[in-house]
């Protein structure tokens, strides 16, 4: 008998199957997702600590505030963004001639980030990894040529860019997920799943890698 | 008793007669000249001066006089006549006569004489001294930088001494020249007495080359005359002047900012004041370090400093150093830096990724594509 989260994490296909015609239960989704939240709003927490020296020294007063803001809003952001990812699945699924509950597709949306565990703990790593090896310098915010040279050396930074990457290789396996989930609670064939959530995540995944300044 | 007072009548009657019975020549001749002046005590040539003489009347009577004048051969002017005619010197008075005379002569001592013509009793003749010198005052540049620099302001010492006999006032010292510009703009010494000198200085910055002219003006008497002496301006190096080297040179990249650390030397002869280390333009000074100032340079003194800045498409930045001499004549040099050939771009030239990162990701990648693929491979089977 294979645990459901691996099941989920190696054969969607058959963890979907199974729950195709059972009524949508969103507890241990959002519990997936918070989790996940809570690793990003961790990271959130480091990285506003991180860009604190860059700011005067009047503003680092409130800093610790500040992190503590990023933390929350982040595990919160996490809950908005998983519901409007499964809202998108509905919506593009539906174009396809999907059918089925919004809840069962929030539900394998929710299913679908069981990699973002891995991949937000991976990220947390190399973002503890590029604070303690990275000094930011103290900037005036009033010279937009300093706030540029600023972003460019954290966006830019290695270790930056190796944990968006791994974002996107762990998205991607989200998707394979999403695909098999969109597919059983939408009523849609392999291929029309996989364009209701390839569409969505192609367009993200796009949106990163130009952010890099890759392209 | 009558006959002593007969007697004192008689006696003081005669002495009354004997008094009166003075002649006008004996009365002349105790008009006397009890002395002269002239001003100014020395002329030059051209010089105007007047000649006070006094003359005193020693009589008891008044003496009635037809005239007072001066006469010269050729060598001083009198330009005037005052006394053509003139009244009486009552007993015991003093009277002055004034004359305007002109020194027509180079040096020498000349003798106008003095003439009373007495009404009744002939003429009085007393010859009055007026000496007449050449010599000027003289101006000295007693201290001045070995060398001038185009806009740089250096320090020029004169002194004016008066090697004349009688004293000079109103002495003024005015510097001037083409593109000479000089603080003060001129310098007021006041009176010199004989054989006196005064120093004055002067801050001169030079915009060109030229003659710096130093005119002293002043009086002698009520002449104003003025003399003046040229000082040459020719630009050539300062030798002395603070020279500022750059060694040492470090340049970190951290993030997208450049941090550009060495030493500065001072391996002039001279203070550099006010030094100031940044980077020019294609270099975009950032906080924290967008100018450095180093303390002042002492001669052989050496100084460490740190920039930061920014950089796109180059491979050099000027590093660009000032500093100011004790005059506060700014001075400024450049020394060019390199940055390496692969700032072309920031998302470039950032360090590599650890081999262990980088096996990591190709781990990660090949995990997940394993696991895609087998979970194809596992939904093919459950399709079946």
């Amino acid at each position: 008998m294979t645990h459901p989260i691996i099941e989920v994490a190696l054969n969607p296909d058959a963890f979907f199957r199974k729950r195709a015609d059972r009524p949508p239960e969103l507890k241990v989704p959002a519990l997936i997702v918070l989790i996940t939240g809570i690793i990003g709003g961790i990271g959130a927490y480091m990285t506003t600590n991180l860009i604190a020296p860059a700011f005067p020294p009047e503003v680092q007063g409130i800093m610790g505030v500040a992190a503590i803001v990023a933390a929350v809003g982040a595990v919160v952001f996490s809950l908005i963004v998983w519901v409007v990812i499964a809202v998108l699945f509905y919506g593009v699924s539906s174009v396809l001639g999907g059918s089925g509950d919004l809840k069962k597709t929030i539900e394998a949306t929710g299913y679908g980030y069981v990699p973002e565990i891995l991949g937000s703990l991976m990220s947390l790593a190399l973002t503890i990894q590029f604070a303690s090896s990275f000094a930011l310098p103290q900037i005036d915010f009033n010279d937009p040529a300093a706030v540029t040279a600023l972003q460019e050396s954290i966006t830019h930074s290695p270790m930056m860019m190796a944990a968006v990457l791994i974002s996107i290789v762990f998205l991607l396996w989200s998707a394979n997920i999403w695909v098999y989930g969109v597919k059983y609670a939408r009523h849609l064939s392999l291929k029309n799943a996989a364009i209701s959530v390839g569409v969505p995540v192609a367009i993200y995944i796009i949106y990163q890698i130009i952010t890099l300044g890759v392209v | 008793m009558k006959r002593s007072l007969l007697f004192c009548a008689v006696l003081l009657l005669l002495l009354a007669g004997a008094v009166s019975a003075a002649t006008p020549e004996e009365n002349a001749a105790r008009v006397t000249v009890t002395g002269f002046t002239v001003d100014p005590a020395v002329l030059m040539p051209d010089d105007v001066a007047t000649v006070t003489v006094t003359v005193k009347n020693t009589a008891d009577e008044s003496v009635p006089l037809r005239s007072a004048r001066m006469y010269t051969d050729s060598n001083i002017l009198i330009l005037d006549d005052p006394y053509r005619t003139f009244g009486s010197i009552g007993p015991g008075n003093q009277v002055s006569f004034t004359f305007t005379v002109e020194a027509d002569a180079g040096d020498g001592i000349y003798y106008p004489i003095f003439v009373i013509d007495f009404r009744d009793a002939g003429s009085l003749r007393y010859p009055v001294t007026v000496k007449v010198e050449e010599t000027e005052p003289r101006l000295a540049v007693v201290d001045r930088p070995d060398s001038f620099t185009e806009g740089k302001k250096e320090t020029v010492r004169v002194t004016v001494s008066n090697p004349r006999t009688g004293e000079i006032n109103g002495v003024t010292v005015v510097p001037s020249g083409a593109g000479i510009e000089s603080v003060p703009t001129s310098a007021f010494i006041g009176a010199l007495a004989p054989d006196q000198k005064s120093e004055v200085t002067f801050n001169i910055t030079p915009h060109q080359e030229t003659d710096l002219v130093m005119t002293v003006h002043y009086r002698n008497g009520k002449n104003q005359r003025s003399m003046a002496a040229s000082l040459p301006i020719v630009f050539t190096d300062n030798k002395k002047r603070a020279e500022i080297v750059v060694s040492g040179i470090e340049v970190v990249r951290e993030g997208g900012i450049y941090r550009v650390s060495g030493d500065v030397t001072n391996t002039g002869l001279e203070v550099a004041k006010a030094v100031v280390i940044s980077v020019g333009a294609p270099g975009v000074p950032v906080e924290p370090n967008r100018l450095y100032p180093v303390a002042s340079l002492d001669p052989d003194d050496l100084s460490n400093f740190e920039v930061t800045f920014t950089a796109e498409n180059t491979t050099t930045v000027p590093l660009v150093i000032e500093f100011k001499d004790e005059n506060g004549n700014l001075y400024r040099s450049t020394t060019e830096i390199s940055i390496g050939s692969t700032a072309s771009s920031p998302s470039e030239n950032e360090e590599s990724l650890p081999l262990g990162m980088i096996a990591l990701i190709v781990a990660v990648i090949a995990v997940i594509a394993g696991v895609i693929w087998y979970s194809w491979k596992r939904a093919q089977q459950n399709e079946e």
